[in-house]
């Protein structure tokens, strides 16, 4: 027995997420998947990037500490903070 | 008083609101304060830590904390009144804490100035803060100070003198008496 379907409409649902280990800022304390205070809107807008010490922070939040800051350091390990490269596909992931 | 708390709420939720889009508001953004956050992790760390913090009705950078002397210590059974005073720059810059309640202690200043009383010496507090602290932290770091007294760097040199000379027994029983007199309640 088969069944000939027909569709009328369909609805395409998509979410993302990144891909971010921790899921709030160290800095903000506001989800990575949001934004931090002083950011419009989450995803491009409020990017999330990681240090080679592999912590991750909101762009945002860790460019105002490192800017207010004389030594480059990582808030959470005090590593000298350096911005890893991303690698495609986000295989880079601590999670 | 539920009032001025729940308004702060409030804000913050239209804050996130506009962050999805949704509503326009003619109010323009509070400055970043550390409150929803700060309070859930209080709230969450209080049973584990011992730790109370209790914002301020009508101001949000004004914190109190209540914290208990750790055992094993000449602080145990005493609770501690700490004030917290949030900078508008936090979490890039630390908050001021001091303690309300007398305490001998090396690290926490004793003369009765208005400006110093209760000043705490603690690297976090200075050179050695980092975003990373919230104020739960932080008063649990006060809370490891008393354990961990650093008599090297004192700003009660008196008590610090007393744990340099190796006289336990004197510092034990003055801070003790101390944390009767002022700390028991």
């Amino acid at each position: 027995m088969t069944f000939a379907v027909k569709i009328k409409k369909w609805h395409a649902v998509a979410s993302w997420t990144w891909n971010a280990g921790d899921d709030v800022c160290g800095i903000c304390r506001m989800p990575f998947d949001g934004c931090p205070p002083d950011g419009k809107y989450p995803g491009d807008d409020s990017p999330v990037v990681w240090g080679i010490c592999t912590h991750a922070f909101h762009l945002q939040c860790i460019n105002r500490w490192l800017q207010s800051q004389a030594e480059q350091k990582c808030p959470f390990c005090r590593r000298q903070w350096e911005f890893k490269q991303a690698a495609i596909g986000g295989e880079d992931s601590d999670a | 008083m539920v009032d001025a708390r729940s308004r702060l709420f409030k804000v913050y939720s239209r804050r996130q609101d506009c962050n999805t889009n949704k509503a326009t508001s003619v109010r323009p953004p509070p400055p970043p304060t550390p409150a929803p956050q700060e309070l859930k992790e209080a709230s969450r760390n209080r049973e584990a830590t011992g730790i109370e913090l209790i914002p301020d009705e009508r101001n949000v950078y004004l914190w109190t904390a209540l914290i208990k002397g750790p055992k094993d210590t000449p602080f145990e059974g005493g609770t501690f009144e700490l004030a917290i005073t949030v900078p508008e720059q936090y979490p890039l810059v630390a908050p001021a804490v001091k303690y309300r309640t007398r305490i001998f202690h090396p690290n926490v200043h004793w003369k009765a100035s208005l400006l110093r009383t209760g000043e705490i010496c603690l690297d976090i507090l200075k050179n050695a803060w980092s975003p990373a602290w919230t104020l739960s932290s932080v008063c649990q770091a006060i809370v490891a100070l008393m354990s961990d007294p650093a008599p090297d760097s004192p700003l009660n040199c008196d008590a610090g003198n007393l744990l340099r000379s190796g006289d336990y027994r004197g510092y034990n029983s003055m801070a003790r008496m101390l944390t009767c007199e002022h700390a028991s309640r």
